[in-house]
């Protein structure tokens, strides 16, 4: 009787090796990535940090120099202090990623005005403004930064009036 | 029994397999190992740039107001052609403890570029300012080709009298500060214009200021 003869090797057993060989390096390079895109995640968190103070800059200069102009200022005091104010800033900021890669965001600036107390210095009246700067991520898994500031807005003087209460 | 051989087909065959497969695997590899070294040139660079941001708004906060004592110093300084590169900012800042008494607290500091486009910090102790033969230089970081400053002044502080308003900023935006503004800006931004890469902007406040853009300790209570 002839007897059946086994092939040295499989063409089968030699893909199934090497695919498991594959399959076990996977997860070996997943936690390199997820490292990679934490680290890109958070230098895009501080490019942006660094372009919302720039931002909060042109805004808290506009709001400051308008109310200090008192009466001739375009921002009226009661508008001020329902954050009904349009925020002139539209730019655009860079952000530079890995492999010479820049994308482009732009601010999306908020305002509200928590407090108006009279500053003991010169007895006018005078609003902490919170200013809020926010980008969305590059990502969509990341949830949208945000980053607050603080500032001071004084009720301009008359000349002509003389001074002002809260 | 006559054992039968390998056929030239079948190592062939799993030569080629295996050469795919690891092509594959190497190609993921090699990316991986790149994209490391691109991320570590990238952490490098940005941590320079914001290295440099902090030590300087820890420079720049520290100034003192120049209201209050006639040692006090804020002003930009014309370029010298040869030694520096573009004006310089002059400052009067508390530099804190240091571990030489002659360094400690407050100092006369200057900021400026020099020939080498090297952004440096040059710093006397202050009560001989400039005159004194012992002083530190420590250099910022390299490639800057000049300085841009813009300082913000609100329009209360302007003063009706001529005469006072010499000796004072004008209202707005501008590029130099006089050593006779017995003042502060409000907002201050200070540009790093590189050579090889992006300017670096900086705006900073100073509460000190006579009309200060950020909160006052004495109003927030």
């Amino acid at each position: 009787m002839k007897r059946k003869r086994r092939s040295p090797f499989l063409l089968v057993e030699v893909l199934m090796a090497l695919t498991l060989v594959t399959l076990c390096l996977i997860p070996l390079s997943l936690p390199h990535r997820v490292a990679a895109e934490e680290e890109i995640a958070l230098w895009e968190e501080a490019q942006l940090r660094a372009h919302a103070q720039k931002a909060f800059a042109a805004i808290a200069r506009f709001l400051h120099e308008e109310t200090l102009k008192g009466e001739h200022s375009k921002i009226q005091w009661e508008e001020l202090m329902k954050g009904a104010i349009a925020l002139p800033h539209t730019m655009r900021y860079p952000v530079h990623y890995p492999k010479n890669t820049l994308r482009y965001f732009s601010p999306i600036c908020t305002l509200s005005a928590e407090q108006k107390r009279i500053n003991p210095q010169d007895g006018r009246a005078v609003a902490l403004l919170e200013i809020a700067v926010q980008f969305n991520g590059s990502n969509k898994k990341n949830p949208p930064y945000t980053f607050s500031y603080e500032m001071v807005a004084y009720r301009g003087i008359d000349p002509e009036e003389g001074g002002e209460g809260a | 029994m006559k054992k039968r051989s390998v056929l030239l087909l079948e190592v062939l065959t799993a030569i080629g397999l295996f050469s795919l497969l690891m092509s594959c695997l190497l190609t993921v590899y090699f990316r991986l190992a790149i994209g490391a070294k691109e991320i570590a040139c990238f952490r490098e660079s940005l941590q320079r740039d914001l290295q440099l941001i902090e030590r300087l708004e820890q420079l720049l906060t520290k100034i003192q107001p120049v209201k209050e004592s006639e040692r006090a110093f804020f002003y930009t300084e014309k370029s010298v052609p040869g030694q520096t590169r573009s004006d310089s900012l002059v400052f009067t800042f508390d530099n804190g403890l240091d571990p030489s008494p002659y360094f400690s607290s407050i100092q006369l500091g200057r900021l400026w570029v020099n020939s080498d486009k090297q952004l440096c910090l040059t710093y006397w102790p202050e009560l001989h300012p400039f005159r004194s033969e012992q002083y530190r230089s420590e250099v910022l970081c390299d490639g800057v080709e000049r300085l841009e400053y813009l300082f913000y002044t609100p329009p209360q502080t302007l003063q009706p009298n001529e005469d006072v308003a010499i000796d004072h900023p004008p209202v707005g935006t501008t590029a130099s500060w006089l050593p006779q503004y017995k003042t502060l800006p409000a907002l201050f931004t200070l540009t790093l214009v590189f050579s090889d890469r992006p300017a670096l902007e900086l705006p900073l406040y100073f509460p000190q200021a006579e009309y200060p853009l950020l909160f006052p300790e004495g109003v927030r209570r």
